[in-house]
């Protein structure tokens, strides 16, 4: 029996291969337009979200799951660890971490420690990943935790929107609900810093901000890992080769942002989740 | 017989006040011809108009100070040039006016050494204030009058004979400007700002020898110093200072100048078929009021008593105000200048904090940038000047301003637009500058307007009333409808390797003619993004902005 194991939720983008050899237990988050409420991963794929996501008139809504969904997973390691860490979307985003703490509640015999990643989507991601393999490695949740409190400052997520339209819907960014009136189109650079969303730049064209995000992407220095992530967009291949340029191409790890966040940042838009070197 | 000449040894304040109103009243009667000296065929930021708004501040500055030190009036009038100064000739203008008070600081009278010196200075300052100096322009008139004024001195201290070899040389040098600079040549003109210090200098040289400088100002004869009493402090009587804007439609520029002129003194009358700045001093301000509101409705109006309390940069205020946005202390600020409500509604949209009103046409004053640059609430300033006759003014408000303050030199409204998205809150003035100087030259600008005049540029033949098309500041199309312009444009924009473009119609196209236009395009060019954008500028039907 392993001793620690590993709990997150969807909108962490962990590819399946990888949740499945560390051991990795993923609660779906819900997405819900046209009245239907459907669970990300098993009631609709990503590649189906981004086809609807195209032509909803109405803009989807995204739920966190229910306590009791993360209390059956909880209750599902009973017996299989000895102790689980949970780690999950940003509480400064989302209400997951509650619900993740009233279902922890439900399965006292149970040790479950909850993180507050500060983070979204691969940046999430990669948190889980490194604790997992720590944990497959047989570290105690302690060294674990210690080790998860050393790698989030060290997380830089950078992303390029195709427009604002989604983000300002979405309500939940500041700026972006600021920026009411727009006359032009835009595409926003951003970042994901301490669970905020900041706008770090302003570009018209597709091109130029491809560019920048390489440009950024390289200013972070010396990288441990690498993602990119992107939300049903057709140019993340030549993204990918972009980036090869700074870092092994095949280390690089594609992922496709889930519904939820997805949702949120609309599609078309292509970001980096690193991990910058200690 | 000989001719028994009058001679002039000194001047005093008083005396240096007249030469400077005969130099503002010569300039005014040839403005509208120092107007057509531009090179472009456009409606650009008239050279003539822009050096009389800066000689008119230089002069409502000094025009009823009783001081008879030249020292003091001479700091005056270029504290006055300097605050209205508007336009790369009226900057220049206000850099002679700033060096030559500099010479004459503390000096109680002007001799013909010190106007040599003066003008020494002057020459200097103004070359002074230029990054890359040009030879071909106002500036090698300035330098050249500084030489004659040297020559002159050795042989005689008269001021008229001075004046006179100055005037002489002067001439010469602005007629040499196309020797000097081939884009004159080319558009077959001399240059604007050198023959505006030029006719500045004639009409003081005219008012020495008692000759008429204007019809409007009436015969303004010399003051001999060793034989009148100390000047009378209102010397002609008129006793109000009336100012308004006529909007309407259609209106007749030229003919409300003529028909101003006659009513007083100091006429100042700028504008468009649309809208027309009056300035006057009238003995009644019910003439020119009664008369204009039969053109159109008024707006503005101020009338004041001249005897009454000393106003202050009267040209200032003429403009529309200056658009606010609410803003943190902290934030780095962008004053953006544009005209037309549609692009300043662009600019506050992109977090412009000012938007001062001018551009193309009118080009807004050292002090109405500076004015907005201290109306923001942050002390630190990005000032966007948006056209390539702004950026000097930009750069006087700036070291006049205790704040902190970079001038982004854009050139044209596309650039302003994408400077302004590059601004990062996070990063210091000086980088940002950097940023934004380099997005703004990613950027490619188009420019639809009307020739102003026929000229033959870079091998291409344009007809006055022609729609000419201009890419990144190189007139290249001519053709018959903004339409067609903006076509042979864009096709020139290598639009393979676009992705957006945006079309900001001006205020003489309608919403459909736009969007007709965008869609024929968008037929043409399927893989490119157009958007269409109400600018409301005036002049121009089109600034077209690709990436």
């Amino acid at each position: 029996m392993q001793r620690v194991r590993i709990l997150t939720d969807s909108t962490a983008d962990v590819p399946a291969d990888i949740a499945e050899r560390l051991g990795i237990v993923v609660v779906p988050a819900y997405v819900q337009f046209d009245g239907k409420s459907l669970r990300d991963g098993d009631q609709i794929s990503r590649e189906e979200f981004y086809r609807l996501l195209r032509t909803l008139k109405k803009p989807p809504t995204t739920a966190v799951p229910p306590a009791e969904e993360f209390a059956a997973a909880f209750r599902s390691l009973v017996g299989q660890a000895e102790e689980v860490i949970a780690i999950l979307l940003s509480t400064t985003l989302s209400g997951m971490y509650n619900a993740a703490w009233l279902g922890s509640r439900e399965v006292p015999e149970l040790k479950i420690h909850l993180v507050d990643s500060r983070q979204l989507a691969m940046g999430l991601g990669w948190q889980v990943i490194t604790a997992a393999e720590a944990a497959a490695e047989g570290m105690g949740s302690e060294e674990i935790l210690a080790l998860l409190a050393d790698l989030q400052p060290r997380i830089r997520v950078l992303a390029m929107l195709d427009g604002l339209d989604h983000l300002q819907h979405s309500g939940r960014v500041e700026w972006a609900r600021a920026m009411a009136v727009r006359l032009l189109r835009i595409k926003p650079l951003i970042e994901v810093r301490d669970g905020e969303v900041i706008l770090t730049g302003r570009v018209r064209t597709r091109r130029r901000a491809v560019e920048r995000l390489v440009e950024m992407t390289a200013a972070l220095g010396p990288l441990e890992r690498l993602a990119v992530m992107h939300s049903a967009a057709s140019d993340v291949e030549m993204f990918r080769r972009r980036l090869g340029e700074i870092f092994p191409l095949d280390q690089i790890l594609v992922t496709q942002v889930g519904p939820v966040v997805g949702a949120h940042i609309g599609p078309h838009a292509l970001g980096v989740a690193a991990i910058t070197a200690a | 017989m000989p001719e028994q000449r009058e001679r002039r040894f000194v001047a005093d304040g008083q005396e240096f006040k007249e030469w400077v109103r005969a130099g503002l009243g010569w300039l005014q009667h040839h403005q509208e011809a120092i107007n057509a000296l531009n090179v472009f065929p456009v409606p650009d930021g008239d050279t003539g108009t822009n050096m009389v708004l800066t000689m008119q501040s230089a002069w409502n500055e000094v025009h009823k100070s009783p001081e008879r030190e030249v020292g003091t009036i001479a700091h005056k009038v270029a504290h006055g040039a300097l605050m209205g100064a508007r336009g790369n000739s009226g900057v220049i203008l206000s850099q002679i006016w700033r060096g030559m008070a500099r010479s004459l600081d503390g000096k109680e009278v002007m001799t013909g050494e010190d106007l040599a010196a003066a003008l020494e200075e002057g020459a200097q300052t103004a070359y002074k204030g230029v990054i890359r100096p040009v030879e071909g322009t106002i500036l090698t008139v300035a330098r050249e009058v500084a030489e004659a004024a040297a020559e002159a001195v050795r042989h005689s201290e008269d001021l008229i004979f001075i004046l006179e070899q100055i005037v002489r040389r002067a001439q010469d040098a602005v007629a040499r400007t196309p020797s000097l600079l081939p884009v004159l040549a080319e558009a077959g003109v001399v240059d604007a700002g050198g023959q505006g210090l030029y006719v500045i200098l004639e009409g003081m040289l005219r008012y020495l020898r008692g000759e008429s400088v204007a019809e409007d100002l009436g015969f303004i004869r010399a003051v001999d110093l060793a034989t009148t009493a100390p000047a009378p402090a209102e010397e002609e009587g008129y006793g109000y200072d009336v100012q308004f804007i006529i909007v309407g439609n259609g209106l007749d520029v030229e003919a409300i100048r003529r028909d101003i002129d006659a009513m007083g003194e100091s006429a100042l009358v700028v504008g468009d078929p649309s809208a027309v700045k009056v300035h006057v001093h009238v003995p009644d301000p019910g003439v020119p009021l009664s008369y204009a509101v039969k053109l159109g409705s008024l707006r503005d109006v101020v009338v004041e008593d001249m005897q009454a309390q000393y106003q202050q940069f009267v040209m200032g205020r003429e403009q529309p105000p200056v658009l606010r946005a609410p803003m943190a202390a902290t934030e780095i600020a962008t004053v953006a200048v544009a005209a037309g409500e549609g692009l300043a509604r662009v600019f506050q949209s992109l977090g412009a904090a000012a938007v001062v009103h001018g551009g193309q046409t009118m080009n807004p004053s050292t002090e109405e940038i500076l004015q907005a640059v201290e109306s923001v609430p942050s002390n630190r300033v990005i000032i966007l000047p948006n056209n390539k006759n702004i950026i000097m003014a930009a750069e006087q408000a700036r070291d006049l301003s205790e704040k902190s303050v970079v001038v982004v030199p854009t050139r044209t409204i596309p650039q302003g637009i994408a400077a302004i998205l590059a601004l990062n809150y996070q990063a210091d003035l000086e980088t940002n500058a950097q940023t934004m100087l380099e997005a703004a030259q990613e950027v490619q600008t188009g420019e639809v307007t009307t020739a102003t005049r026929d000229v033959t540029l870079g091998g291409l033949s344009v007809h006055k009333g022609q729609v000419i098309g201009i890419h990144d500041g190189e007139l290249c199309v001519a053709g018959e409808t903004p339409e067609q312009v903006v076509e042979a444009l864009i096709e020139r924009m290598n639009p393979s390797d676009l992705e957006i473009i945006t079309l900001y119609y001006g205020a003489d196209v309608s919403a459909e003619e736009a969007e007709t236009l965008v869609e024929r395009l968008e037929e043409k060019y399927p893989d490119l993004e157009f958007e269409v954008i109400e600018g409301g500028q005036p002049h121009y039907f089109y600034i077209i902005s690709a990436e």
